[in-house]
């Protein structure tokens, strides 16, 4: 059998061309990035027709873009928004409710400071503050850092003789309030109304409807406040003086978003108009965040927020399946290959008063703009559309619609996973489907190559191939070859064989001729001196008929076996018989014969044993050396006889071992005797061991420099007649 | 009156050795190329034997169908196959056809003229009254070499004339030993050892048919055959 040489199997190749598969994820990738555009492109027509749609609700409505602080004209950078909040706010001083609720503190720092002493050199504190809205209230959340806290002074009704905070509020009906809040102590704390006139400080009166708590921290103190919603108009602002001693209760610097005191320096109070909200509500979609901005690019409105509740990664109802799980797990390796879908992890803008891009410019010039700007350290886009909102065939706002790129991306992001599972999974089936045919394809390929090696036997008989035979396939082609080929080698063979026997009988004649020839010549009486040639041409010719009957020797034995009749007979006496023979033939070399004392019974052909014998008998005085005697050896067990027949001489050549009894195979020197050798000696051994159900093998002898046959014959055949 | 030898035999120069041969010995001989030429010629006159070669040009049995013409026409007529073949079956077959003996054609002259002689013997015998007789007994056995005859237990065995000298020179020296080359000799022929087992295996099939008993050529392994006096 030959071991297959090292390199692809097929099964190796197909698995190889299977890679092709690897294709699919590509073309996947490709075919993301076209969904992709679509969806974007899709995208903004959908921003485009929601601006669209709102600037058309709008339209006409002037009253949205005009309040009595618009015509003030003042610093947007002073605005405030209030925050629609998602819960109400706990007066309690802890401000991490804010943050939880998405809102964050701005900070108020040196660039506010509005008042200063002139001996500080450093503006002390800064101030943090928020703004929200929940149901009829505004929240105002503080956080101060002030190391030095100078409560009120208890004995005295002044309040701004201590740290307090100052609120002015333009009131929906357009008037301007001023409120002080200070403290005696942490907890609990209302404030106080004051005149708006410079001098009214002292004519406080407390107002219970804005409360608060005054929460000391480490580092100062934390405010929060509650007004009704009602007293707070289209402007607010906040500042916060700072009060160092305690003894000269000065007022050392005042951080704010706005001098409260005059109505031209209040911030815009960003509380959205409930109407414009309403209309943008029912219009926006969810994802969308929406600008309504008045012609000055002031803030009117703004709803809807840009951080989606992200939709649930596992969506109900699809693939609750085997292929779902498969996909679920094989997630986390996905986010080696592929980056996850980013999430807008903050509000973008939040806190702006203004809309920062440039669509809002090209909008309130009166044409519809579209833009896209990217999100800091994240591959988020925003997407905006600004339309215009007319009113009488003028410009009075625009509409600025937005919406992150961060749905597309998640869809886009689902696509490659879902693609790359069925790449996977149908690499998977077709690899194993590949491994499956090519498993089967090489299993018949090797049972063709078993047989084709074993197709000629031995004896050189030929055997037909019959693996694959009855298929359609090219494999099946190949079996048939094979048989052909096989058949027109025996064909071949059988030529061959006849050949010899047709040559002998070619030969024949023309050594007839030869021979009567001289048969004749020595009739007519020669001189005495061309006896000696007459004499050596009969010794070629008796030679040239050795070799003629030789040739045919096989085929002649072989047809001898087919009509001989098998007979019980003594092995024994055969044997002893031939080496009796031997001894005389032979002489003078010595022949050793070990045998039983009882017969030994077999089933065969008496006569073809004893040619058996001689051909290995012939073979051991050939290759005998020196003086030692040929041993011939008959052993018996239950089962089987064995002859043994040894000598002293050359081993076995390597290269003949396996050919040995093969026909034609010889490993005589050319040197040899008078006897012509065709290789045919030991191919008859085998034939009549093969006669006899029995084996025929050679090897190097153990004990000594030499070789031994050994052919084994069965001893329990039944006859088979 | 000289006696005439047909000899049937497509190679000419066989043909003509082989006449020579047997006319230096005093014989009219006659030889004929092929089927056709030589069945003409038996149809007006037969010869006192025939030498017919098997294989004749390009048929190849065609010796066998003038050897079933020739013992339709006479009986007695002795015929002997020379061929270039030398398998059993060819043998048997001849046989069975009648044919007196089977050589192959590498036999010397000298061992063709003596079956010749043999068979004209055998002829001669049968014609006349027993004369002074060359006979060997031995048990059932009984082989007349003047009239080329073989009789066991007084029934003629058919025996072609070399089986008859195998047995005649096994039976001579009964219970030793005669090696396959001496028998070779007593049977004037040369051939190799498998042929010489044939014939035995042939004589003692013979010698069966009469006698289911027969056991009297023993063969000794790897020495050859030995006569057993039963």
């Amino acid at each position: 059998m030959k071991s297959v040489r090292l390199g692809l199997s097929i099964r190796a190749k197909m698995l190889l061309v299977s890679c092709v598969l690897f294709a699919i994820p590509w073309i996947a990738y490709r075919y993301a990035g076209e969904l992709e555009r679509i969806l974007r492109e899709n995208q903004e027509t959908a921003v485009l027709n929601t601006a669209r749609a709102i600037a058309t609700a709008l339209n006409d409505r002037p009253s949205l873009f005009h309040t009595p602080a618009r015509d003030a004209g003042i610093d947007a950078s002073n605005a405030i928004v209030a925050y629609k909040l998602p819960q109400p706010i706990a007066l309690d001083g802890r401000l991490d409710e804010w943050l939880r609720q998405g809102v964050e503190l701005r900070a108020l720092g040196r660039e506010h400071v509005i008042e200063q002493a002139e001996d500080t050199e450093v503006a002390p504190v800064t101030l943090w503050h928020a703004v929200g809205v929940y149901d009829n209230h505004v929240y105002a959340a503080f956080e101060v850092i002030d190391e030095d806290l100078v409560y009120r002074d208890p004995k005295s009704l002044r309040v701004d003789t201590a740290d307090h905070v100052r609120i002015g509020v333009f009131t929906p009906w357009g008037e301007l309030r001023r409120y002080i809040v200070s403290a005696r102590a942490a907890g609990p704390v209302t404030a106080v109304q004051v005149p708006t006139d410079a001098s009214g400080l002292a004519k406080a009166h407390p107002e219970p409807r804005i409360q608060g708590f005054w929460q000391e921290t480490a580092s100062g103190f934390n405010l929060e406040l509650r007004l009704p919603r009602a007293m707070v108009g289209p402007r607010l602002g906040f500042a916060f003086a700072d009060v160092d001693d305690a003894q000269t209760r000065r007022i050392r610097s005042i951080v704010g978003s706005v001098g409260p005191e005059g109505r031209e320096s209040l911030g815009t109070a960003m509380v959205p108009p409930p109407e414009a909200v309403q209309i943008v509500r029912s219009l926006s979609r969810p994802g969308t965040r929406v600008w309504i901005i008045a012609a000055d690019r002031q803030l009117v409105a703004r709803s809807g927020s840009l951080r989606t509740t992200a939709e649930a990664p596992s969506r109900p109802g699809v693939g609750q399946g085997w292929f779902a799980r498969a996909e679920a797990m094989l997630r986390p390796l996905y986010r080696y290959v592929i980056p996850p879908a980013p999430t807008l992890a903050v509000e973008p803008d939040l806190y702006a008063a203004l809309y920062p891009g440039a669509e809002a410019d090209e909008a309130l010039s009166g044409r519809v703009a579209s833009g896209r700007r990217r999100i800091e350290n994240s591959p988020i886009e925003v997407l905006a559309t600004a339309h215009p909102v007319w009113t009488d065939e003028r410009v009075v706002g625009a509409v600025v619609v937005e919406e992150t790129t961060q749905g597309v991306l998640a869809v886009r992001q689902r696509l490659i996973e879902r693609l790359l599972s069925l790449a996977l999974g149908s690499f998977l089936l077709v690899g194993l489907a590949l491994f499956v045919f090519a498993t089967r394809l090489v299993s018949r390929i090797r049972r063709l190559r078993d047989e084709a090696e074993q197709a000629i036997d031995s004896a050189g008989r030929l055997r037909a191939v019959t693996a694959s035979s009855a298929a359609h396939d090219e494999l099946g082609d190949l079996s048939r070859s094979f048989s052909n080929a096989l058949e027109r080698l025996a064909q071949y063979t059988q030529y061959l064989e006849s050949l010899a026997t047709r040559l002998s009988h070619e030969l024949r004649t023309p050594i007839t001729v030869v021979r009567s020839s001289l048969d004749n010549l020595k009739l007519h009486g020669l001189p005495a001196e061309a006896d000696v040639y007459v004499t050596r041409a009969e010794q070629g010719l008796a030679r040239l008929a050795t070799i003629i009957t030789r040739m045919t020797e096989a085929t002649r034995l072989e047809r001898m076996m087919r009509d001989s009749e098998r007979e019980r007979f003594d092995l024994r006496a055969v044997v002893t018989g031939c080496v009796e023979g031997y001894r005389i033939a032979y002489a003078p070399k010595r022949f050793a014969l070990i045998a039983p004392a009882e017969p030994v019974l077999l089933t065969g052909v008496p006569d073809l044993i004893a040619q058996m014998l001689d051909k290995l008998a012939a073979n051991a005085v050939d290759f005998a050396r020196g003086d030692h005697p040929i041993e011939i050896e008959l052993r018996v067990t239950a089962q089987e006889a064995t002859l043994a027949v040894r000598n002293i001489g050359p081993r076995l050549p390597a290269e003949i071992r396996e050919r040995l009894f093969h026909s034609m195979a010889s490993v005589r020197p050319h040197s040899g005797g008078d006897e012509p050798h065709l290789g045919l000696g030991l191919y008859i051994v085998h034939l009549i061991a093969d006669f006899h159900h029995g084996k025929a093998i050679a090897r190097d002898r153990a004990d000594a420099e030499g070789v031994e046959v050994l052919v084994r014959l069965p001893r329990l055949v039944s006859d088979p007649g | 009156m000289s006696r005439t030898i047909a000899i049937v035999e497509d190679d000419p120069s066989i043909r003509e050795n082989y006449a020579d041969a047997l006319r230096k010995q005093g014989y009219q001989v006659t030889g004929y190329g092929n089927r056709q030429e030589a069945m003409r010629a038996f149809q007006t006159r037969l010869p006192n034997l025939a030498i017919i070669d098997i294989g004749l040009a390009d048929e190849i049995d065609g010796g066998f169908e003038i050897c079933r013409a020739l013992r339709a026409m006479s009986a007695t007529l002795p015929i002997i196959f020379l061929t270039a073949r030398d398998s059993d079956i060819d043998t048997v077959s001849g046989l069975r056809m009648g044919a007196d003996d089977y050589l192959t054609k590498d036999i010397s002259l000298p061992h063709l003229s003596a079956r010749i002689a043999a068979l004209f013997r055998r002829l001669d015998a049968a014609q006349a009254p027993a004369a002074a007789e060359e006979v060997l007994e031995r048990g059932k056995l009984r082989v007349d070499l003047n009239r080329m005859r073989v009789s066991w237990n007084d029934a003629p065995v058919d025996l072609t004339v070399t089986e008859l000298w195998i047995v005649h020179g096994l039976a001579r020296h009964p219970g030793h030993v005669k090696h396959r080359d001496q028998l070779m000799r007593d049977a004037r022929m040369v051939v190799d050892d498998t042929t010489v087992t044939s014939h035995i295996k042939r004589i003692r099939r013979k010698f069966v048919e009469h006698d289911p008993g027969f056991d009297c050529i023993e063969t000794v392994y790897g020495m050859g055959y030995r006569w057993k006096s039963g």
